[in-house]
């Protein structure tokens, strides 16, 4: 008989989540309760993130070709998305999780040169004196 | 790029190490000042240039410093290996800043070094951080440990590149350099030693460091090595072959002595060390290769598991080999791996090796000795009676050997290396799968050799790069090779040019060399091999690449078929559904079978 547990996102909308997936993240694990409200992180954020423990929950085996296929079309998202996701699933502690996310945006730093990164990532407190100083450098 | 790991791969479990092929430009940075829209907390006196604070620093933002020939390439590897990441940031400012070496002379200090720059940091550093977190907005939320994450994914010269976009993420790379255990360096003909200073200057920490050298090298870089790096425990040189290493064996000798912690050592192109005296209680691996003559060897090394010594294959080696071996036996006695490469390799040697009674001894190659004949292999066969690995390439050890090893070894050997040794046939191949049943590796390049060839081409193989030209062999044209073995991950056929016709069934197989078996008939050709991912077949005839690929996705085909079937009496065949097979073992059969076929679609055949 597995427990329900249930994720409550900032915004108030629970989510009920089987033992199995739950147990992949480590705050779950380690929490005397089986409700747990996570903190900051919206429900938009908190569905997706219960959407990829169900998914890696039933499918034992991570080096499964088509859950690698599910994975990668899981972390194309956008970069605010991203972001929100890794500080969820960290909160979570959800190892995997965290990995895969990270990776893909280190791999999103690594395509680009330090010019585009600045472009493309405003959210990223580039200090205007750095960017006239990098001009002048010629980056 | 193989050649340096020719003889390595089957003794060590280690990779050949690769050099890093992207270039960075060492950006300038000059370090920024906390952001207007931050809150200060507290007044501070900044320096106009580079907007640190003023307290303690020297300003090294130089006004137009030029990018031109200072910057070298250099490509980076940087694998951090530490066992978690960073605890959350700590309150404190960090204590233990060590001022930077002043290095006056280089002109491409640019390399924005924070460290150089703060030794009494800004405190509000932390704070700063910390109270930007929002998390509903993008970047600001992200914890240090998850950046931490990012960016320790990133390759150094993205990591230079990261340093600049925010303080934040520039600390966060400082940290990472700092932690960096693991560096593997490429360094280029153009930079000196200096910039290797410098590098290894970030990190501190480095446990394990790998240079591949495009310059000269000599013991300067060892010296910089030993100031720079006190934690070392590995330490490799690679050197790219038009550069001279010219590390001598005493300076070698003593950079050995002095590392108390120096566990393994594996140097290239040692063609200047004449001779060594190397004590080490801590040294478990030594790999040296490129030696020229060596007249003193001693090997005070009690606790070396792992030696391979590598003798260049050029005129005047005058080694003593037998009192070589005559000292690792004495003073090495928990040797497990040995591997010896020199043409001076004989008979004496092998009973120098069998008279030291290595009790621990599992892998043993000696090759391109022509003199190691049957009787080493008897030799060597009743002494080491556990060998898992044994490599006698280009000896001249015939069939009778291999029944010896045979007789011997079936419970111990994995892995049998014979290549370019000419007499040895079909039938000692065959005999050797059939009588081993642990057999995983097995090379028997350039062995059967067409008589008509005087001098085959030969392809490298994937392991070995062994140049001596085989001799042509008065030989019968049609020679089949049929091999069963369950357990056969790896075979080496390269330059078998008498063979005729091959016929492998092993469930087990990957890589498969073909590389100029330009005799093999296509249609003489089966492979039963479903699990085969590589096949090279350099230089075969294009007839023959073809019926590699048809065997290849026959393979493919085949495993549809996993339905029991029974033959009959009269030779047809009824396939017998079993009665459990109901709807959802079927459809879990197709999803497996499509997943199968996702996974398995993919054998290559490498055509070089």
């Amino acid at each position: 008989m597995s427990r329900v547990f249930k994720l409550k996102s900032s915004d108030n909308e629970t989510f009920e989540v089987e033992e199995a997936a739950a147990l992949l993240s480590e705050t779950i694990k380690s929490s005397s309760s089986t409700e747990i409200t996570v903190p900051n992180v919206k429900a938009e954020i908190l569905g997706k993130v219960v959407e990829w423990c169900n998914k890696h929950a039933e499918s034992e085996d991570t080096k499964d070709q088509l859950i690698k296929e599910w994975d990668a079309e899981f972390v194309s998202v956008d970069q605010h998305v991203l972001f929100k996701l890794i500080t969820a699933a960290d909160y979570l502690q959800i190892k995997e999780l965290v990995d895969q996310l990270t990776q893909r945006v280190g791999d999103m730093i690594k395509a680009k040169t330090l010019k585009t990164v600045e472009m493309t990532y405003p959210t990223f407190n580039v200090e205007r004196e750095v960017q006239e100083e990098l001009k002048s450098l010629g980056f | 790029m193989e050649q340096r790991h020719h003889l390595q791969p089957h003794i060590s479990s280690a990779g050949p190490t690769t050099p890093f092929g992207s270039t960075a430009t060492y950006p300038h940075a000059p370090t920024a000042s906390s952001g207007h829209k931050r809150p200060r907390t507290r007044g501070s006196y900044t320096c106009g240039r580079c907007g640190q604070p003023k307290k303690g620093h020297s300003c090294h933002v130089r006004p137009a410093d030029s990018a031109a020939e200072s910057h070298p390439d250099t490509p980076l590897s940087v694998t951090r290996t530490p066992a978690l990441p960073p605890p959350p940031p700590p309150r404190q400012p960090y204590s233990n800043l060590r001022r930077a070496l002043s290095f006056d002379d280089v002109e491409s200090s640019g390399y924005g070094d924070s460290d150089a720059q703060d030794p009494d940091p800004d405190p509000d550093l932390d704070e700063v951080e910390d109270t930007e977190v929002d998390w509903d907005r993008g970047w600001g939320g992200l914890p240090a440990s998850c950046l931490w994450e990012i960016l320790r994914r990133l390759p150094p010269p993205g990591l230079l590149s990261a340093a600049m976009v925010c303080r934040g993420w520039r600390e966060t790379t400082r940290r990472l350099w700092k932690a960096a255990e693991a560096l593997r360096l490429r360094v280029p003909a153009r930079a000196q030693v200096r910039f290797v200073r410098l590098v290894l200057h970030k990190c501190p920490n480095l446990v394990s460091l790998s240079l591949t050298i495009e310059s000269d090298v000599d013991a300067t870089m060892l010296e910089c090595i030993a100031f720079s790096c006190p934690n070392l425990e590995s330490m490799e040189i690679y050197i790219s072959e038009k550069a001279t290493n010219r590390i001598t064996g005493d300076e070698l000798s003593r950079f050995v002595a002095d590392r108390r912690l120096l566990k393994s050592l594996k140097m290239e192109g040692c063609s200047n060390i004449g001779g060594f005296a190397l004590c080490s209680s801590s040294l478990l691996t030594l790999w040296l290769s490129g030696l020229h003559s060596l007249s003193k060897m001693v090997f005070n090394c009690p606790n070396l598991k792992e030696i391979s010594i590598d003798f260049s294959r050029q005129g005047n080696d005058n080694t003593d080999l037998t009192t070589m071996v005559d000292g690792l036996g004495r003073n090495c006695p928990r040797l497990q791996n040995i591997h010896i490469a020199s043409v001076r390799l004989s008979h004496a040697v092998v009973l120098a090796l069998t008279a030291a009674q290595l009790r621990d001894l599992q892998m043993l190659s000696l090759v391109l000795g022509s003199q190691i004949t049957d009787a080493s292999v008897a030799a060597i066969a009743s002494t080491y009676p556990y060998l898992e690995l044994l490599d006698l390439s280009g000896s001249s050890i015939s069939d009778s050997g291999i029944q010896i090893i045979c007789n011997v070894f079936p419970e111990t050997l994995s892995r049998l290396l014979v290549a370019l040794c000419p007499n040895i046939t079909t039938m000692g191949i065959v005999f050797a799968t059939t009588q081993l049943p642990l057999l995983e590796l097995m090379d028997c390049g350039m062995t059967i050799c067409d008589r008509n060839s005087s001098d085959p081409t030969y392809e490298e193989s994937s392991d070995f790069q062994l140049s001596m030209p085989s001799k042509a062999k008065a030989h019968l044209i049609c020679q089949n090779l049929i091999i069963k073995h369950g357990r056969l991950k790896k075979l080496s056929l390269w330059g078998c040019s008498g063979l005729d016709a091959l016929s492998l069934s092993c469930p087990e197989l990957n890589d498969l060399n073909l590389n100029s078996c330009n005799n093999l008939h296509p249609e003489r050709l089966s492979l039963q091999c479903p699990n085969l991912e590589k096949v090279h077949a350099s230089g075969c005839q294009r007839m023959l690449i073809g019926a590699i690929h048809s065997q290849l996705n026959n393979n493919l085909a085949t495993m549809d078929s996993l339905l029991p079937c029974k033959r009959l009496a009269s030779g047809s065949k009824r396939i017998r559904v079993p009665h459990y097979m109901m709807e959802q073992s079927l459809q879990s059969y197709e999803d497996d079978k499509k997943r199968r076929r996702v996974e398995k679609r993919r054998c290559n055949v490498l055509v070089y």
